[in-house]
């Protein structure tokens, strides 16, 4: 809404307005690290996996289970699995409404600007947690991601 | 957000939240990691609060903070606080 002295009211696109005025956007950008336990994560899937091989035992699957769970523990990554958890849970919660991207490149989440990653060597967080990040103008957005991080990953403490 | 960021009422900010030794460096194009990736001159705040490392990465058109969630929510209004509007 642009109001200026002698001219009428009006409503103009606002990036066009200000350009014209000289004013520039500033973009605040958060970044927090999201600690977890990566030993009760990875407790939470053993035992998720000995519930599911001990219940596969009846079913004519089981071969398949046992080399599945052999290839998890050979290349765990705690990293990886609280990615795969929070993206789980924030599918469930709110991929219905808003489109949840997990990409593989970069083994990263994103829900608009909200950012979910692990530390590499290039960050200033040491490690053992996730990285959350968003343009302030998804705050709101963010603050729900951030307690569904902490609720999916507090579930395997 | 609009303006620019006034970085004394910034550290004014962290210093009334409890911030006691801050670490302000300015550099230029090529000594950063974070110019070599944009190519963008910035001032980094780097500081201790609650015994959590946090940095404040200020440039032309972006601030980020990069902080502990511990203390995100302390943070937040100095920094949107000390933005200069028009």
């Amino acid at each position: 809404l642009v109001m200026d002295d002698g001219k009428p009211i009006r409503l103009e696109d606002a990036d066009e307005v200000l350009e014209k005025v000289g004013m520039a956007n500033h973009k605040v950008r958060f970044e927090v690290r999201k600690a977890y336990n990566a030993t009760a994560l990875r407790r939470a899937v053993e035992d998720a996996e000995s519930n599911e091989l001990q219940q596969g035992s009846t079913s004519m699957d089981t071969d398949k289970d046992e080399s599945q769970a052999g290839d998890l523990y050979q290349e765990w990554d705690s990293d990886r699995f609280a990615l795969k958890l929070v993206h789980i849970a924030l599918q469930r919660s709110i991929g219905k409404q808003i489109k949840v991207v997990r990409e593989l490149e970069d083994d990263s989440i994103e829900i608009r600007s909200v950012k979910i990653r692990a530390p590499t060597d290039k960050d200033e967080f040491e490690r053992g947690g996730l990285l959350v990040g968003w343009d302030y103008r998804d705050e709101d957005l963010a603050t729900r991601v951030l307690s569904i991080v902490t609720l999916a990953l507090s579930a395997n403490r | 957000l609009l303006g620019v960021m006034n970085l004394p009422h910034l550290l004014s900010g962290l210093t009334a939240i409890g911030v006691t030794n801050m670490d302000v460096s300015e550099s230029e194009g090529k000594e950063s990691k974070e110019d070599k990736e944009t190519g963008v001159p910035e001032i980094k705040v780097e500081f201790e609060l609650h015994g959590q490392a946090a940095t404040i990465i200020l440039r032309e058109k972006e601030t980020i903070v990069k902080c502990d969630d511990t203390i995100r929510s302390l943070l937040r209004e100095p920094i949107l606080k000390c933005f200069q509007s028009f």
